[in-house]
């Protein structure tokens, strides 16, 4: 009977509990910063879209929760049944994929980001942990942004395969068809001349687009072309008639000339059926739709506009052969690299800078890539098309990309007894390639015909990615918010200028945050979080769920603090004797947020006596405070984890197994936080 | 040479917080492991290791500290009112507060119902049962 009305009052208390809103959880624990990159941070769908992180945060949240971004400094959303896709590198089998984002992610941070740029102009800007793909002697591994180094071989993409639909969009009430099929702009001063419009994409509006895209002044009642090419001009002019039914008027404009078309219905048409918008140099940017055409149309695409805006450069002191192609947009330029991106071409980034202005050029080099682009786009312009001829036969000068393995390629060949030529196929360069640690892609493609039983060689030559080293790193100051995503599977997502990042998980977002671990790397550092954080207002939707609270991140309890524990891991005895000072403060502040709780996670090791962890102080003490508590045995993967025993020795609290490092029991953690809050 | 000090619950009952906590922690930075009849409140108990920090020097590195008493939140109702009563009774004078300086003490290991108290050097390790 006591026992039913104990139950009766716990339950009328729970439901009560329940209804507060934000409330304060504590988490005694040492926490992390997230994985993260900033909102510029531009991500490739799998249909070819391209944009920031925050865009695509702010698309989803709008279809799914409508957060408050600015209310909250972290947003997590549940968006699986979108059926949002993204190219994603899968790093077993090293090929691009197409898969599908199940979270994403916002957070509030103030800290430092790395700002990472390869020799090939790819830049990436994220959080110190946030991993991305290292090829080294160990193989393709994950690793934190702030263990990075200059020279290291990251992964950018190499192959890409896009998807979109030829089928145009149509019907817009700014557009009206008229009874001969023809589309006319809705205008309220004038009538219009209306064009024919096409429903789907063709080789033919395929290069119109191109034309529009590069050399032309594109306003929302007029594209002016200009160029010195007859068959590009007469090209033009042959387009315009047979697509839309209009007749360019010709002028000359400083000696070049010109082909204007003077049609708002043919401006309001490339809008509202491809999303092409009037836009000045810096801001042009190519119809998503193109970007997973399929292969002929984008090498028509590619070509029309090498036509334009490229030229073919010889070897020369500043720089080696190279396909150039050049534009003010930057957006233009990396789609351009993602369509190239099909035909496995990859080229490098450069700004330049012509009469004070700043332009980008794409610098497709290494006669690999050549003959790729000669094969599978090439010129219409007859003396491009003989230069690239030329450079294709030239052959192989300067190598772009190189793969730092020979150190574990040379261990594969003295296990296997074989000799430097039979191994490498080459007896000239192996002592160069094994000194400077690097060995060419075209060379270990060689390697891939001849050894076949050899796994990672196999994978490498076949793998969709490329390895770019790293130029630069930059520490730079940052205070907003930051994004991530989770694929689906293979956790890692493309970013637009080719740099393949990897993502953060549901579970490791938890076991960072609120656990303090990453999961599969652990800090050794003792004291690793030494002050206190309060994250405001922190959203959590889960399926049908939704948990709304105030995280204050504490470094945990300790009675005791030896500097020398930190000159132990590596410190020097000046910095340890700040960093334990500093752990000093972040124990105070723990005691002193103990009273201002509403919930309190916290952490045991359950591999460790329950009894003599000083976390049994705390739990004590919000005993003696009525504040609830969830306790997380941690690292129940360990075969000395004992939940039994912390079990026994809390009986009277809320208990869950977890491992942090494997992202075990995460989901039952979870049930429990709803049910504590 | 170690030196243990028996502090009866008596020398304790007296003393404001603030006072109880400035006695042993004197005690402990004195190089003493201090055993202290019943226990301290919880309140008392986190001010004791806020209050432990702010002293924390090269030489002082904080302490060691472990309480036993009977857990009343275990077991029947009727038990734990039972333990209530004796609460209400005795005070704080229940159970035994063992703390050191951690230069001293390697391990505090607890049971519910012993502790067991390493010092740094293992062959001087004493155990302490209750």
């Amino acid at each position: 009977m006591l026992d039913a009305i104990n139950k009766f009052i716990q339950k009328i208390l729970k439901d009560l509990f329940r209804k507060k809103k934000h409330v304060k959880l504590g988490l005694y624990g040492p926490p992390n910063g997230g994985k993260c990159v900033t909102p510029d941070t531009e991500v490739v769908l799998a249909s070819g879209k391209v944009l920031p992180i925050k865009d695509l945060f702010d698309y989803v949240n709008s279809r799914k929760d409508n957060f408050d971004l600015n209310a909250a400094s972290e947003i997590i959303i549940q968006c699986d049944d979108l059926n949002l896709r993204v190219p994603s590198f899968d790093t077993e089998e090293l090929t691009i994929v197409n898969k599908r984002v199940t979270h994403l992610y916002a957070q509030r941070y103030s800290g430092t980001v790395y700002q990472i740029r390869t020799s090939s102009g790819r830049i990436i800007k994220t959080t110190p942990v946030h991993p991305l793909i290292r090829l080294s002697d160990a193989g393709v591994e994950k690793v934190k942004a702030e263990k990075l180094q200059v020279k290291d071989s990251i992964a950018i993409a190499q192959k890409v395969q896009l998807l979109s639909s030829l089928q145009l969009r149509t019907a817009s009430e700014l557009l009206v068809t008229l009874a001969d099929g023809t589309v006319q702009s809705v205008s309220a001063h004038h009538k219009p001349k209306p064009i024919t419009a096409p429903v789907a994409i063709t080789p033919e509006l395929v290069r119109f687009v191109a034309y529009t895209l590069s050399e032309s002044y594109h306003t929302k009642n007029r594209i002016i072309f200009s160029n010195c090419d007859d068959n590009l001009l007469a090209d033009f002019e042959a387009i315009s008639e047979k697509l839309f039914k209009l007749e360019p008027i010709h002028r000359i404009n400083k000696g070049v000339p010109q082909r204007e078309l003077n049609s708002k219905s043919l401006t309001d048409y490339l809008h509202l059926s491809l999303g092409l918008k009037p836009a000045t140099s810096e801001a042009k940017a190519i119809p998503d739709q193109f970007m997973g055409l399929p292969d002929d149309y984008v090498a028509e695409f590619i070509r029309t506009y090498a036509d334009c805006e490229g030229s073919v450069a010889k070897e020369s002191r500043s720089g080696g052969a190279s396909i150039e192609i050049a534009s003010k947009s930057k957006k233009l330029l990396e789609q351009l690299q993602l369509m190239l991106n099909r035909f496995g071409i990859v080229g490098r980034f450069m700004p330049k800078l012509v009469n004070g202005e700043l332009y980008y050029r794409l610098l497709i080099r290494g006669s690999g890539n050549h003959r790729l682009f000669r094969d599978k786009i090439g010129f219409s312009i007859r003396y491009k098309a003989e230069r690239l001829a030329h450079l294709c036969e030239v052959g192989e000068k300067r190598n772009t990309y190189f793969l730092p393995i020979m150190n574990l390629l040379d261990k594969i060949r003295r296990e296997a007894g074989a000799t430097q030529a039979e191994f490498f196929l080459d007896d000239k360069h192996a002592a160069r390639m094994l000194r400077d640690n690097r060995i060419t892609p075209a060379r270990l493609q060689k390697m891939s015909e001849q050894h076949g039983n050899v796994e990672i060689i196999q994978k490498l030559a076949r793998s969709d990615a490329l390895w770019d080293s790293i130029a630069e790193i930059k520490e730079i100051p940052y205070d907003g918010f930051v994004y991530d995503v989770t694929i689906e599977g293979t956790h890692t997502f493309l970013t637009s200028s080719g740099i393949i990042a990897h993502n953060t998980t549901l579970a490791n977002r938890i076991c960072q945050d609120w656990l303090g671990e990453d999961m599969g790397i652990v800090s050794s550092i003792p004291h690793e979080t030494r002050e206190v954080k309060i994250k405001e207002q922190i959203n959590i939707k889960s399926g049908k769920k939704e948990l709304s609270f105030n995280l204050v991140d504490t470094p945990g309890i300790a009675t005791k603090i030896d500097y020398e524990d930190f000159v132990k891991h590596g410190l020097s005895v000046k910095k340890a004797k700040i960093r334990a000072k500093e752990a000093t403060k972040g124990v105070i502040d723990a005691i002193k947020w103990l009273d201002d709780m509403d919930a309190v996670i916290v952490v045991l090791d359950s591999t460790y006596d329950p009894y003599s962890q000083v976390n049994i102080t705390i739990i004590g003490n919000l005993q003696a405070r009525n504040i609830p508590v969830l306790i997380a045995a941690n690292k129940v993967d360990l075969k000395k984890s004992d939940l039994k025993k912390i079990e026994a020795a809390f009986p009277q609290y809320r208990i869950v197994g977890i491992s942090a490092k494997y992202g075990k029991n995460m989901d039952r953690f979870y049930e429990e936080l709803f049910e504590l809050v | 040479m170690l030196t243990l000090q028996f502090v009866p619950y008596e020398e304790i009952e007296g003393l404001g917080s603030n006072e109880r906590i400035k006695k042993l922690l004197a005690m402990v930075k004195d190089e003493k492991i201090v055993v202290l009849e019943g226990r301290l409140r919880k309140e008392e108990e986190a001010e004791l290791i806020r209050r432990t920090m702010e002293e924390i020097s090269e030489r002082f590195k904080g302490i060691e500290l472990s309480v036993v008493y009977p857990d009343r939140k275990r077991g029947t109702l009727g038990k734990s009112i039972k333990s209530n009563i004796a609460d209400m009774l005795l005070g704080q004078r229940q159970g035994l507060t063992v703390l050191g300086p951690a230069s001293l003490i390697k391990e505090i290991r607890k049971d519910p119902d012993k502790i067991q108290l390493f010092t740094q050097d293992r062959k001087k390790g004493r155990k302490k049962k209750r």
